[in-house]
């Protein structure tokens, strides 16, 4: 009894992760990050558990700064953020840039854990068949 | 040292026994109640960053828990590299100073029961803390599944100030909010946050190929038909406890979490 338990919540989850690393596969073609910035009056809804994203920004609360688009084929998107005399605001771009990159290392990494895993589920139902 | 008001919470997701088995985050007193493994959370799995308004006690912390997260990291391949030890067909004897020599007498003790042709006389005590270990082991990789469900939330503050919220969906995107005219420092601080949050996300992903893998090979020792799906609970008792076994020997880095 226990062992088809078992077995069920191991299949489950080697297919949810597949499943996953399918979606990964049809996404792959672009990476996107956004940086935001918000005025000092909107900290204390951020603060709260459970901030609704949308409404902030449909209230004009959450501007838009910086935002990479980075294609499977090399391809990329750079929106820069600028003062208001035109100059680069380099706080804010230095810190999308550092973004950007943890987002591409978190996105390999992650991949290949998620790709560990689901083999490791699927070791484990294979051997149970046997 | 003063004790840190720094504080490391991971909430929307429910590990066994309420703790994370890397020891790196807290969770919410009552998450780790439900082992039920068709629970799922309310919010998205939030990694918490409270930090200290000292920027030097708060960049402190931050270096300590990020050697805390590599430490955790290098204690999982020592549990995956005993694992793989034990799985071997070869007799496997222990060194006297072996640390983890406790574990692996357990861990070898359940695969030879299970080899038994009929279990008699089981005690109830053992019985029931099977049945415990079985339940976290589901519970555990129901969580794990949730992690994958849901995007990734890491929040850092600093006292009531917000330092910035960013939202990972698991294919990697990105979207980070900041206040405005927010200090440097303060920016880097919430990037080494986000790099801890989903470094520990991929830590504990690893934790389930450990222990998927070393059951694999600790069935080809059993010899025993479908042995390994069965072994899937005791080889997580086992990294488990490796891992705690594990975290006696770090640095005094933990008194700062």
């Amino acid at each position: 009894m226990a062992e088809v338990t078992l077995q069920e919540a191991v299949k489950k989850f080697a297919n949810d992760l597949a499943k996953r690393v399918q979606s990964f596969v049809n996404d792959v073609s672009v990476l996107e990050v956004r940086t935001f910035t918000t005025p000092h009056n909107q900290v204390k809804v951020f603060i709260s558990e459970r901030p609704d994203m949308t409404v902030i920004a449909n209230e004009g609360n959450l501007m838009l700064r910086a935002y990479t688009q980075v294609s499977f084929d090399g391809d990329t998107t750079l929106c820069v953020p600028v003062q208001e005399d035109g100059s680069v605001d380099k706080g804010v771009w230095e810190v999308h840039t550092l973004t950007v990159q943890q987002a591409m290392d978190n996105r390999a990494k992650m991949l290949k854990a998620v790709g560990d895993a689901a083999t490791s589920a699927l070791g484990a139902l294979q051997k149970a068949k046997e | 040292m003063a004790p840190s008001t720094s504080r490391f919470t991971l909430s929307g997701i429910a590990l066994p026994e309420g703790e994370d088995p890397l020891g790196l985050w807290t969770l919410p007193e009552g998450s780790g109640v439900s082992f039920s493994a068709e629970a799922s959370p309310v919010e998205p799995p939030t990694w918490h960053i409270e930090l200290s308004s000292s920027a030097e006690e708060a960049r402190q912390v931050l270096d300590a828990q990020t050697r805390a997260l590599a430490l955790g990291e290098r204690d999982l391949v020592q549990a995956k590299d005993a694992l793989k030890e034990l799985g071997t067909t070869e007799a496997v004897s222990f060194a006297t100073d072996d640390p983890l020599a406790a574990q692996k007498a357990a861990l070898l003790e359940t695969l030879q029961k299970g080899q038994e042709p009929v279990a008699y006389g089981v005690e109830p005590q053992a019985e029931a803390e099977q049945e415990e270990i079985y339940r976290q082991w589901l519970a555990f990789m129901e969580q794990t599944r949730e992690l994958l469900s849901h995007y990734a939330r890491i929040k850092t503050t600093s006292g009531e100030t917000l330092i910035g919220i960013t939202e990972v969906s698991w294919g990697g995107d990105f979207k980070t909010e900041w206040p405005a005219d927010l200090p440097s420092a303060s920016m880097q601080q919430h990037v080494q946050a986000v790099h801890l949050a989903l470094g520990s996300r991929i830590a504990l992903m690893r934790v389930f190929s450990v222990v998927g893998t070393g059951a694999a090979g600790l069935a080809v020792k059993a010899t025993m038909p479908g042995a390994q799906i069965l072994l899937l609970p005791a080889t997580w008792k086992f990294v488990r406890d490796v891992l705690q076994e594990l975290r006696k020997s770090w640095p005094q880095i933990q008194s700062l979490i």
